[in-house]
Protein backbone atom coordinates (compact mmCIF):
# COMPACT_ATOMS: atom_id res chain seq x y z
CA UNK A 1 0.00 0.00 0.00
CA UNK A 2 1.39 3.49 -1.16
CA UNK A 3 2.18 6.05 1.83
CA UNK A 4 -0.29 8.99 1.41
CA UNK A 5 1.65 12.39 0.55
CA UNK A 6 0.73 15.84 0.74
CA UNK A 7 3.08 18.66 -0.80
CA UNK A 8 5.10 21.83 0.33
CA UNK A 9 2.54 23.74 -1.23
CA UNK A 10 -0.57 21.58 0.07
CA UNK A 11 0.43 22.56 3.36
CA UNK A 12 1.30 26.04 3.21
CA UNK A 13 -1.70 26.40 1.10
CA UNK A 14 -3.82 24.90 4.12
CA UNK A 15 -2.00 26.29 6.50
CA UNK A 16 -2.79 29.90 5.11
CA UNK A 17 -6.58 29.16 5.16
CA UNK A 18 -6.77 28.17 8.50
CA UNK A 19 -5.09 31.55 9.57
CA UNK A 20 -7.63 33.63 7.16
CA UNK A 21 -10.87 31.47 7.21
CA UNK A 22 -11.93 32.50 10.45
CA UNK A 23 -9.21 35.79 11.72
CA UNK A 24 -9.78 37.73 8.09
CA UNK A 25 -13.67 38.33 10.12
CA UNK A 26 -12.67 38.14 13.75
CA UNK A 27 -8.97 40.17 13.72
CA UNK A 28 -9.73 43.48 12.72
CA UNK A 29 -12.90 43.91 14.81
CA UNK A 30 -10.95 42.10 18.00
CA UNK A 31 -8.24 44.37 17.55
CA UNK A 32 -10.38 47.24 16.94
CA UNK A 33 -11.54 46.88 20.27
CA UNK A 34 -8.10 48.37 21.56
CA UNK A 35 -6.69 50.17 19.00
CA UNK A 36 -8.53 51.68 15.44
CA UNK A 37 -5.96 53.65 14.04
CA UNK A 38 -3.01 51.58 14.95
CA UNK A 39 -4.97 47.60 14.90
CA UNK A 40 -2.70 47.82 11.50
CA UNK A 41 0.51 47.43 14.10
CA UNK A 42 -1.10 44.74 15.79
CA UNK A 43 -1.88 42.74 12.97
CA UNK A 44 1.72 42.80 11.88
CA UNK A 45 2.31 41.34 14.93
CA UNK A 46 1.45 38.04 14.25
CA UNK A 47 4.53 37.13 12.63
CA UNK A 48 5.72 36.79 15.96
CA UNK A 49 3.43 34.25 17.18
CA UNK A 50 4.50 33.10 13.75
CA UNK A 51 7.92 32.88 14.73
CA UNK A 52 6.98 30.89 18.19
CA UNK A 53 5.38 28.83 15.66
CA UNK A 54 8.30 27.72 13.39
CA UNK A 55 10.74 27.31 16.20
CA UNK A 56 8.65 24.75 18.20
CA UNK A 57 7.69 22.94 14.40
CA UNK A 58 11.72 23.36 13.76
CA UNK A 59 12.55 21.35 17.38
CA UNK A 60 9.43 19.07 16.93
CA UNK A 61 10.43 17.88 13.02
CA UNK A 62 14.04 17.13 14.09
CA UNK A 63 13.26 15.11 17.35
CA UNK A 64 10.03 12.90 15.53
CA UNK A 65 10.55 12.91 11.73
CA UNK A 66 7.39 11.26 10.25
CA UNK A 67 5.32 11.63 13.43
CA UNK A 68 2.05 13.49 14.23
CA UNK A 69 1.77 15.24 17.77
CA UNK A 70 -0.58 12.73 19.38
CA UNK A 71 1.74 9.98 18.46
CA UNK A 72 4.76 11.82 19.52
CA UNK A 73 3.32 12.54 22.59
CA UNK A 74 2.65 9.03 23.34
CA UNK A 75 6.81 7.65 21.93
CA UNK A 76 8.23 10.02 24.45
CA UNK A 77 5.67 10.38 27.54
CA UNK A 78 4.33 6.73 27.69
CA UNK A 79 1.33 5.44 27.18
CA UNK A 80 -0.21 7.10 30.82
CA UNK A 81 1.34 10.12 30.64
CA UNK A 82 1.26 10.61 26.64
CA UNK A 83 -2.24 9.72 26.56
CA UNK A 84 -3.24 12.28 29.27
CA UNK A 85 -1.67 15.12 27.45
CA UNK A 86 -3.21 13.76 24.25
CA UNK A 87 -6.75 14.08 25.24
CA UNK A 88 -5.95 17.37 26.44
CA UNK A 89 -4.76 18.77 22.71
CA UNK A 90 -7.89 16.45 21.97
CA UNK A 91 -9.91 18.45 23.57
CA UNK A 92 -8.01 21.89 22.79
CA UNK A 93 -8.86 20.53 19.29
CA UNK A 94 -12.82 19.77 19.73
CA UNK A 95 -13.41 23.15 21.64
CA UNK A 96 -11.43 24.95 18.33
CA UNK A 97 -13.64 23.40 16.01
CA UNK A 98 -16.68 24.17 17.75
CA UNK A 99 -15.51 27.40 17.80
CA UNK A 100 -14.98 27.71 13.75
CA UNK A 101 -17.71 26.15 13.21
CA UNK A 102 -19.98 28.36 15.59
CA UNK A 103 -17.91 31.64 14.56
CA UNK A 104 -19.19 30.24 10.61
CA UNK A 105 -22.91 29.67 11.45
CA UNK A 106 -23.49 32.89 13.25
CA UNK A 107 -21.61 34.83 10.31
CA UNK A 108 -23.50 33.64 7.73
CA UNK A 109 -27.11 34.13 9.75
CA UNK A 110 -25.88 38.02 10.16
CA UNK A 111 -24.81 38.33 6.96
CA UNK A 112 -26.56 36.32 4.03
CA UNK A 113 -29.43 34.05 5.75
CA UNK A 114 -31.08 35.59 8.88
CA UNK A 115 -33.61 33.63 8.90
CA UNK A 116 -32.28 30.03 8.93
CA UNK A 117 -31.90 28.60 12.26
CA UNK A 118 -27.79 28.77 12.77
CA UNK A 119 -27.46 25.03 14.16
CA UNK A 120 -28.74 23.81 10.45
CA UNK A 121 -26.52 25.68 8.42
CA UNK A 122 -23.87 24.16 10.89
CA UNK A 123 -25.60 20.78 10.13
CA UNK A 124 -25.11 21.32 6.17
CA UNK A 125 -21.26 22.29 6.71
CA UNK A 126 -21.01 20.06 9.18
CA UNK A 127 -21.56 17.42 6.59
CA UNK A 128 -19.80 18.93 3.83
CA UNK A 129 -16.41 18.79 6.53
CA UNK A 130 -17.00 15.06 7.35
CA UNK A 131 -17.42 13.93 3.73
CA UNK A 132 -14.43 15.17 3.05
CA UNK A 133 -12.30 13.98 6.10
CA UNK A 134 -14.07 10.72 5.83
CA UNK A 135 -12.46 10.63 2.37
CA UNK A 136 -8.63 11.25 3.49
CA UNK A 137 -6.42 13.61 4.19
CA UNK A 138 -5.06 13.83 0.01
CA UNK A 139 -9.08 14.98 -0.57
CA UNK A 140 -9.04 17.83 1.85
CA UNK A 141 -5.60 19.57 0.38
CA UNK A 142 -7.02 19.43 -2.77
CA UNK A 143 -9.89 20.54 -1.48
CA UNK A 144 -8.04 23.51 0.01
CA UNK A 145 -5.81 24.12 -4.01
CA UNK A 146 -9.23 24.08 -5.84
CA UNK A 147 -10.76 26.76 -3.25
CA UNK A 148 -7.30 28.86 -3.64
CA UNK A 149 -8.02 29.06 -6.97
CA UNK A 150 -11.43 30.38 -6.48
CA UNK A 151 -10.35 33.06 -3.83
CA UNK A 152 -7.81 34.24 -5.95
CA UNK A 153 -10.28 35.39 -8.32
CA UNK A 154 -12.52 37.07 -6.20
CA UNK A 155 -10.00 39.10 -3.60
CA UNK A 156 -8.08 41.07 -5.92
CA UNK A 157 -11.22 42.61 -7.17
CA UNK A 158 -12.67 43.11 -3.49
CA UNK A 159 -9.57 44.57 -2.33
CA UNK A 160 -8.65 47.18 -5.74
CA UNK A 161 -12.23 48.38 -6.07
CA UNK A 162 -12.55 48.89 -2.13
CA UNK A 163 -9.41 50.71 -2.25
CA UNK A 164 -11.15 53.54 -4.00
CA UNK A 165 -13.19 54.20 -0.66
CA UNK A 166 -10.25 54.26 1.14
CA UNK A 167 -8.67 57.26 3.52
CA UNK A 168 -5.43 56.96 4.28
CA UNK A 169 -5.73 59.46 7.01
CA UNK A 170 -7.70 57.30 9.13
CA UNK A 171 -4.57 55.69 9.76
CA UNK A 172 -2.94 58.29 11.18
CA UNK A 173 -1.29 60.09 13.50
CA UNK A 174 0.97 56.50 14.36
CA UNK A 175 1.40 55.24 18.20
CA UNK A 176 -0.38 58.35 19.34
CA UNK A 177 -1.76 56.36 22.46
CA UNK A 178 1.64 54.54 22.73
CA UNK A 179 2.38 50.84 22.82
CA UNK A 180 0.43 49.35 25.26
CA UNK A 181 -2.92 48.92 23.25
CA UNK A 182 -1.65 47.92 20.19
CA UNK A 183 0.57 45.19 22.34
CA UNK A 184 -3.39 44.53 23.88
CA UNK A 185 -4.36 44.69 20.27
CA UNK A 186 -1.77 41.73 18.98
CA UNK A 187 -2.76 39.45 21.85
CA UNK A 188 -5.48 37.90 19.65
CA UNK A 189 -3.82 37.68 16.47
CA UNK A 190 -0.36 36.35 18.39
CA UNK A 191 -1.40 33.83 20.60
CA UNK A 192 -5.20 32.68 19.00
CA UNK A 193 -4.63 32.66 15.55
CA UNK A 194 -0.53 32.89 14.85
CA UNK A 195 -0.50 29.47 17.39
CA UNK A 196 -2.70 27.46 15.37
CA UNK A 197 -0.31 27.09 12.44
CA UNK A 198 0.84 24.65 15.28
CA UNK A 199 -1.68 21.80 13.83
CA UNK A 200 0.65 21.59 11.02
CA UNK A 201 2.49 19.18 13.35
CA UNK A 202 -0.48 16.66 12.81
CA UNK A 203 0.52 16.42 9.23
CA UNK A 204 4.20 16.22 9.49
CA UNK A 205 3.88 12.45 8.70
CA UNK A 206 1.95 12.93 5.06
CA UNK A 207 5.04 14.87 4.51
CA UNK A 208 8.14 13.72 2.35
CA UNK A 209 10.67 14.81 3.91
CA UNK A 210 9.46 16.94 7.57
CA UNK A 211 12.63 18.89 8.11
CA UNK A 212 10.95 21.33 5.53
CA UNK A 213 7.73 21.28 7.79
CA UNK A 214 8.81 24.43 9.52
CA UNK A 215 9.96 26.73 6.23
CA UNK A 216 7.03 26.09 4.73
CA UNK A 217 5.25 26.89 8.37
CA UNK A 218 7.41 30.18 8.14
CA UNK A 219 6.04 30.76 4.80
CA UNK A 220 2.64 30.17 5.65
CA UNK A 221 2.73 32.78 8.59
CA UNK A 222 4.43 35.37 6.57
CA UNK A 223 1.73 35.05 4.04
CA UNK A 224 -1.39 35.43 6.64
CA UNK A 225 0.51 38.45 8.09
CA UNK A 226 0.95 40.55 5.09
CA UNK A 227 -2.68 39.35 3.73
CA UNK A 228 -3.95 40.11 7.11
CA UNK A 229 -2.37 43.75 7.92
CA UNK A 230 -3.78 44.51 4.19
CA UNK A 231 -7.31 43.69 4.96
CA UNK A 232 -7.19 45.75 8.38
CA UNK A 233 -5.42 48.99 6.75
CA UNK A 234 -8.26 49.13 4.25
CA UNK A 235 -10.62 48.36 6.57
CA UNK A 236 -9.33 51.01 9.16
CA UNK A 237 -8.97 53.64 5.69
CA UNK A 238 -12.58 52.66 4.41
CA UNK A 239 -14.46 51.89 7.67
CA UNK A 240 -12.84 54.71 9.77
CA UNK A 241 -13.17 54.87 13.50
CA UNK A 242 -16.77 52.88 13.34
CA UNK A 243 -14.80 49.64 12.80
CA UNK A 244 -14.55 49.21 17.05
CA UNK A 245 -18.28 49.38 16.86
CA UNK A 246 -18.82 46.62 14.27
CA UNK A 247 -18.58 42.77 14.65
CA UNK A 248 -17.76 42.51 10.65
CA UNK A 249 -15.92 45.74 9.92
CA UNK A 250 -14.38 43.93 6.74
CA UNK A 251 -17.94 43.30 5.44
CA UNK A 252 -18.75 46.96 5.65
CA UNK A 253 -15.47 47.83 3.80
CA UNK A 254 -17.01 45.43 1.13
CA UNK A 255 -20.41 47.18 1.34
CA UNK A 256 -19.24 50.47 0.30
CA UNK A 257 -17.99 48.92 -3.24
CA UNK A 258 -19.98 50.58 -5.88
CA UNK A 259 -19.18 50.66 -9.62
CA UNK A 260 -21.55 53.15 -11.39
CA UNK A 261 -24.93 53.07 -10.42
CA UNK A 262 -25.70 48.75 -11.39
CA UNK A 263 -23.02 47.09 -9.60
CA UNK A 264 -23.36 46.38 -5.70
CA UNK A 265 -23.77 44.24 -3.12
CA UNK A 266 -19.95 42.25 -3.48
CA UNK A 267 -20.24 41.27 0.32
CA UNK A 268 -21.87 38.22 -1.23
CA UNK A 269 -18.67 37.68 -2.64
CA UNK A 270 -16.98 38.20 0.29
CA UNK A 271 -19.33 35.68 2.30
CA UNK A 272 -18.67 32.72 -0.77
CA UNK A 273 -14.34 33.42 -0.12
CA UNK A 274 -14.86 33.58 3.83
CA UNK A 275 -17.40 30.34 3.71
CA UNK A 276 -14.88 28.60 1.47
CA UNK A 277 -11.98 29.08 3.47
CA UNK A 278 -13.43 28.04 6.68
CA UNK A 279 -14.15 25.14 4.91
CA UNK A 280 -10.83 24.27 4.81
CA UNK A 281 -10.32 25.26 8.34
CA UNK A 282 -13.00 22.87 9.11
CA UNK A 283 -11.90 20.12 7.41
CA UNK A 284 -7.98 20.69 8.15
CA UNK A 285 -9.05 20.82 11.90
CA UNK A 286 -11.53 18.17 12.00
CA UNK A 287 -8.68 15.60 9.96
CA UNK A 288 -6.08 16.91 12.51
CA UNK A 289 -8.85 15.63 15.72
CA UNK A 290 -9.61 12.80 14.09
CA UNK A 291 -6.11 11.54 13.08
CA UNK A 292 -5.01 12.26 16.73
CA UNK A 293 -8.10 10.33 18.21
CA UNK A 294 -6.83 7.36 15.77
CA UNK A 295 -3.17 7.63 17.81
CA UNK A 296 -4.09 8.11 21.49
CA UNK A 297 -7.12 5.44 20.86
CA UNK A 298 -5.46 3.21 19.15
CA UNK A 299 -7.99 3.12 16.32
CA UNK A 300 -7.93 0.97 12.97
CA UNK A 301 -8.66 4.06 11.07
CA UNK A 302 -9.36 8.27 11.19
CA UNK A 303 -12.05 6.66 9.24
CA UNK A 304 -13.66 5.49 12.70
CA UNK A 305 -14.57 8.64 14.54
CA UNK A 306 -15.00 10.79 11.66
CA UNK A 307 -18.88 11.26 10.95
CA UNK A 308 -19.65 10.53 14.87
CA UNK A 309 -17.25 13.33 15.32
CA UNK A 310 -18.56 15.44 13.08
CA UNK A 311 -22.51 14.79 14.24
CA UNK A 312 -20.68 15.44 17.85
CA UNK A 313 -19.13 18.69 16.77
CA UNK A 314 -21.91 20.34 15.25
CA UNK A 315 -23.78 19.97 18.76
CA UNK A 316 -21.11 20.90 20.41
CA UNK A 317 -20.43 24.33 18.62
CA UNK A 318 -24.31 25.55 19.82
CA UNK A 319 -23.81 24.25 23.16
CA UNK A 320 -20.99 25.37 24.05
CA UNK A 321 -21.26 28.70 22.68
CA UNK A 322 -24.89 30.25 22.96
CA UNK A 323 -24.33 33.46 21.37
CA UNK A 324 -21.88 35.39 19.07
CA UNK A 325 -20.85 37.48 22.40
CA UNK A 326 -19.91 34.25 23.76
CA UNK A 327 -17.94 32.96 21.30
CA UNK A 328 -16.04 36.73 21.19
CA UNK A 329 -15.31 36.42 24.53
CA UNK A 330 -13.96 33.12 24.83
CA UNK A 331 -11.90 34.03 22.13
CA UNK A 332 -10.60 37.15 23.56
CA UNK A 333 -10.33 36.51 27.21
CA UNK A 334 -9.69 32.21 27.97
CA UNK A 335 -8.21 31.47 24.27
CA UNK A 336 -4.28 33.27 24.50
CA UNK A 337 -2.87 31.27 27.45
CA UNK A 338 -5.14 28.00 26.48
CA UNK A 339 -3.52 28.14 23.34
CA UNK A 340 -0.26 29.07 24.48
CA UNK A 341 -0.06 26.14 27.37
CA UNK A 342 -1.69 23.33 24.46
CA UNK A 343 0.11 24.41 21.09
CA UNK A 344 3.64 25.29 23.01
CA UNK A 345 4.02 23.78 25.81
CA UNK A 346 2.91 20.51 25.22
CA UNK A 347 5.11 19.54 21.58
CA UNK A 348 7.85 21.19 23.67
CA UNK A 349 6.98 18.79 26.68
CA UNK A 350 7.01 15.94 24.02
CA UNK A 351 10.40 17.47 22.56
CA UNK A 352 11.95 17.73 26.29
CA UNK A 353 10.94 14.56 27.31
CA UNK A 354 12.70 12.95 24.10
CA UNK A 355 15.73 14.35 24.43
CA UNK A 356 15.92 13.23 27.90
CA UNK A 357 15.46 10.18 26.73
CA UNK A 358 17.88 9.21 24.53
CA UNK A 359 20.44 11.14 26.91
CA UNK A 360 19.76 8.46 29.32
CA UNK A 361 19.99 5.89 26.69
CA UNK A 362 23.12 7.00 24.71
CA UNK A 363 24.52 7.45 28.79
CA UNK A 364 23.38 3.66 29.30
CA UNK A 365 25.17 2.56 26.08
CA UNK A 366 28.24 4.34 27.01
CA UNK A 367 28.60 2.32 30.71
CA UNK A 368 27.50 -0.72 29.10
CA UNK A 369 30.29 -0.48 26.95
CA UNK A 370 32.59 0.57 29.45
CA UNK A 371 30.98 -2.75 31.34
CA UNK B 1 -32.30 20.67 17.11
CA UNK B 2 -33.14 16.70 18.10
CA UNK B 3 -34.90 15.43 15.64
CA UNK B 4 -31.88 16.68 13.26
CA UNK B 5 -29.56 15.12 15.39
CA UNK B 6 -31.70 11.83 15.66
CA UNK B 7 -31.55 11.83 11.71
CA UNK B 8 -27.76 12.57 11.60
CA UNK B 9 -27.35 9.49 13.88
CA UNK B 10 -29.27 6.80 12.37
CA UNK B 11 -27.76 8.34 8.80
CA UNK B 12 -24.40 7.80 10.20
CA UNK B 13 -25.37 4.37 11.53
CA UNK B 14 -26.95 3.18 8.54
CA UNK B 15 -23.40 3.87 6.74
CA UNK B 16 -21.27 2.41 9.05
CA UNK B 17 -23.33 -0.73 9.90
CA UNK B 18 -20.97 -2.63 8.18
CA UNK B 19 -17.83 -1.57 9.18
CA UNK B 20 -18.99 -1.56 12.50
CA UNK B 21 -19.86 -4.62 12.77
CA UNK B 22 -15.74 -5.99 12.11
CA UNK B 23 -14.65 -2.79 14.24
CA UNK B 24 -13.47 -3.69 18.10
CA UNK B 25 -14.78 -2.89 20.91
CA UNK B 26 -12.90 0.17 21.82
CA UNK B 27 -13.81 1.19 18.63
CA UNK B 28 -17.31 0.87 19.08
CA UNK B 29 -17.48 2.14 22.81
CA UNK B 30 -16.22 5.58 21.14
CA UNK B 31 -18.44 5.81 18.50
CA UNK B 32 -21.15 5.11 20.88
CA UNK B 33 -20.18 7.43 23.31
CA UNK B 34 -19.49 10.64 20.53
CA UNK B 35 -23.85 9.78 19.16
CA UNK B 36 -24.88 9.53 22.66
CA UNK B 37 -23.33 12.88 23.75
CA UNK B 38 -24.29 14.59 20.61
CA UNK B 39 -27.83 13.44 21.18
CA UNK B 40 -27.70 14.66 24.69
CA UNK B 41 -26.22 17.57 23.72
CA UNK B 42 -29.27 18.01 21.03
CA UNK B 43 -31.80 17.32 23.66
CA UNK B 44 -30.75 19.75 26.15
CA UNK B 45 -30.45 22.03 23.57
CA UNK B 46 -34.47 21.88 23.14
CA UNK B 47 -35.29 21.04 25.88
CA UNK B 48 -32.98 24.24 27.41
CA UNK B 49 -31.51 21.74 30.21
CA UNK B 50 -28.01 23.51 30.04
CA UNK B 51 -29.71 27.21 29.68
CA UNK B 52 -27.99 27.89 33.10
CA UNK B 53 -24.66 25.90 32.74
CA UNK B 54 -21.53 27.27 31.32
CA UNK B 55 -20.16 24.44 29.82
CA UNK B 56 -16.60 25.55 29.24
CA UNK B 57 -16.59 27.11 32.61
CA UNK B 58 -13.56 25.00 33.92
CA UNK B 59 -11.37 25.61 30.58
CA UNK B 60 -12.64 29.80 31.72
CA UNK B 61 -11.54 29.30 35.50
CA UNK B 62 -8.31 27.72 34.58
CA UNK B 63 -7.38 30.61 31.64
CA UNK B 64 -9.04 33.35 31.97
CA UNK B 65 -7.41 35.10 34.68
CA UNK B 66 -4.14 34.18 33.60
CA UNK B 67 -5.15 36.03 30.08
CA UNK B 68 -6.88 38.72 31.86
CA UNK B 69 -3.55 39.64 33.83
CA UNK B 70 -1.88 39.61 30.01
CA UNK B 71 -4.09 42.13 28.95
CA UNK B 72 -3.36 44.25 31.88
CA UNK B 73 0.29 43.78 32.21
CA UNK B 74 0.26 45.21 28.90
Amino acid sequence: MTRVQISRSQLVIAMVWCILGTGIVTIPSAVAQFTVRDAWISTMLFVVGGGIVVAVTLLFSRMFPCRTLTSALLEACGPWIGRALGIWFLICLYITNCTVLREAEVFVGVTILPKTPEYVMGAFAMLAVAYAVYLGVEVVMRDAELITLLVMLIAPILFFLSMQHMDIHELRPVLVDGWGPVLRGGIVSDLDYALELMIALQFLMFLKNANTAARDVAVAAVVSTVALTLVTVLTIGVVGPSTHYLSYPVLEAVRNIRVGRFLERLDTLYVIAVVSTVFVKLAVFHYAWCSGLKDVFGLSSHRVTTLAGGLLVWTGATVLFRSAGDVQQFIAYTVPVYFVVTFVAIPLVAVIMMAVKSGLRRRNAVLMRRG
Amino acid sequence: MTWLALLSSASIIAIEWRSLRTASRRERTLYTLFVSAALLMAVSFDTHLLTGVHVLAPVDALFRPATEWLYQVL
